[in-house]
């Protein structure tokens, strides 16, 4: 399972990429392959309040649907608009070209609450089936 | 769901080191998927599959008089058929609800058995095994046996799929006994076979003998095989180190039911219930005119459908799940979903929903909208399937 060291996670297996107060927000590799064929990622459009542990949008594969929750606080500056006619780009790429938002931070404090690469990756083997 | 509480294929331990995503399905812990839904279900439009089915329920039913009691607790007409034949039928209760839907297999007029949906078997079991004490009661002479256990079931569906089962597989015409079974009369060539019929294989290489049967739940060409369960992971083995025959891959349930949607066949649970009769469900065409069966009373008064089945498909992608409320174009609720999901074959959202407004004329109901939590999806009512071998539909 691909975790990478530079990202930030959170619990329901969401990660962001920060730089000064602009981040990335993207699901996890584990998350993708939980969640199998994604057909349709539902996100807010650009100007949406995300507050942290809010759900912002709904993630939908073959089988399931899941909510997404933020993890942190700012104003949604882009979407990732080519997931509407790829949204299998998350499975294949999801720290790169699947990513799905891109966000201004308005709470750079509420980053503390995230877990580095080495906390996710043992959280993962503490709760993940 | 607890895992401890689930049972286990034969094929468990295979399908956990293909690392399979596993789920509880009907009481069992079942293959989702392999790798891709998707790409499993182009697989078996495109090539051939191999699925573990092996969860199914069979029931055998024997005794002198057991086609009488077939013929009374299945609503088509069994009996009539010839040795070595399949029969699709509905079990229904006294209320003409839908208990099961059910393939029949009959061995002899003496000798049947019901292949059962796996989250049915005990409740068909205790259902057939009631009727036929009470039908011993008069006199018959008919008992039921559930020996879902002791048997494997693998299924081989896709166009490919005789290139890798005619390979493998020596014909055993003779009468007699073929691995759990025992054929009464005599098996046709694998090749003579015709929808719906069965007879008896030996897979050559590892002298599996197997009872196969020209059947799915895909829509397409394939071959559903029964063996003892302990051969079950012989058998998948060898057809997976000899894939190359046809380019075959395991397939998990989550394509079983894409696949089997998009060929429009009904899912109890999700097209059929006990509150659902066969006239709601379409399926009237199983209904013997011929003979009496239970639950056949109870229809002659509900001819009115209260419900109706209708298929669509939408232009958004977000797909329609099961027990969502329909609206029409007032978005007032007329129904809710029945199954919905994704076609792999079409690439947008599909669904089947029962209508139990009956002011709603179906028939002339051309769009409606879904409640899919909260956004009102625009819905196409289409005519299924929505796929057929050879031809790209819907």
């Amino acid at each position: 399972m691909d975790i990478p060291k530079n990202l930030k996670y959170n619990t329901e297996h969401i990660w962001v990429k920060v730089n000064r107060d602009n981040a990335i927000i993207g699901i996890t590799d584990y998350a993708q392959d939980q969640l199998g064929d994604i057909i349709y990622v539902d996100l807010p459009e650009a100007g949406y309040e995300l507050e942290q542990n809010e759900s912002f949008g709904t993630i939908e594969s073959a089988k399931s649907v899941s909510e997404l929750y933020a993890p942190v606080t700012g104003h949604v500056i882009r979407i990732n608009e080519s997931l509407k006619d790829e949204p299998e780009l998350v499975n294949e790429e999801p720290y790169d070209n699947g990513w799905l938002l891109a966000v201004k931070l308005t709470n750079e404090d509420e980053l503390d609450n995230l877990m580095d690469s080495s906390g996710y990756e043992d959280y993962l083997k503490n709760n993940a089936s | 769901m607890e895992n401890s509480q689930n049972k286990k294929t034969p094929l468990y331990d295979t399908h956990v080191a293909l690392k399979a995503k596993m789920v509880p399905f009907a009481g069992f812990l079942m293959p989702l998927y392999y790798k891709s839904i998707i790409e499993e279900h182009i697989n078996v439009r495109n090539n051939s599959g191999l699925f573990d089915i092996s969860h199914m329920g069979e029931i055998i039913i024997s005794g002198s008089d057991a086609g009488k009691f077939c013929d009374r607790v299945f609503t088509a007409d069994i009996s009539k058929s010839g040795p070595n034949q399949i029969v699709y039928s509905l079990i229904l209760n006294e209320k003409g609800g839908i208990i099961d839907d059910v393939t029949v297999f009959k061995f002899s007029d003496s000798e049947y058995m019901a292949v059962v949906n796996a989250a049915n078997t005990a409740k068909d079991f205790s259902w057939l095994n009631f009727q036929g004490s009470e039908f011993a009661k008069k006199g018959n002479e008919v008992s039921v046996k559930n020996i879902s256990d002791e048997v494997g079931l693998l299924s081989v569906q896709g166009p490919k799929t005789r290139d890798i089962i005619y390979s493998l597989t020596g014909d055993n015409p003779q009468a007699g006994s073929c691995g759990l079974f025992s054929l009464k009369q005599k098996s046709k060539p694998l090749g003579e076979l015709k929808h719906f019929e069965f007879g008896c294989v030996l897979f050559r290489n590892i002298n599996v003998e197997a009872l196969i049967s020209r059947s799915g739940y895909t829509g397409e060409f394939g071959f559903e095989i029964f063996v003892p369960a302990e051969k079950t992971s012989i058998l998948w083995n060898y057809l997976l180190k000899n894939s190359a025959l046809s380019n075959l891959l395991p397939v998990g349930l989550g394509a079983r039911d894409t696949l089997r949607f998009e060929a429009a066949l009904p899912l109890y649970g999700h097209e059929l219930d006990e509150t659902i009769n066969p006239y709601d469900a379409g399926l009237e065409k199983y209904l013997s005119a011929e003979k009496d069966y239970i639950g056949k009373e109870a229809l002659k008064n509900i001819r009115n459908k209260a419900k109706r089945l209708i298929f669509f498909k939408l232009s958004g992608k977000q797909i329609p799940r099961h027990m969502q409320k329909i609206l029409n174009e007032n978005l007032k609720p007329i129904g809710c979903i029945a199954s919905g999901t994704y076609s792999p074959s079409n690439k947008f959202p599909i669904g089947s929903a029962y209508v139990s407004d009956s002011s709603v004329n179906p028939q002339s109901l051309k769009n409606f909208f879904i409640d899919i939590r909260g956004n009102f999806e625009k819905a196409e009512v289409v005519s299924p399937p929505f796929y057929k071998i050879g031809k790209k539909s819907a």
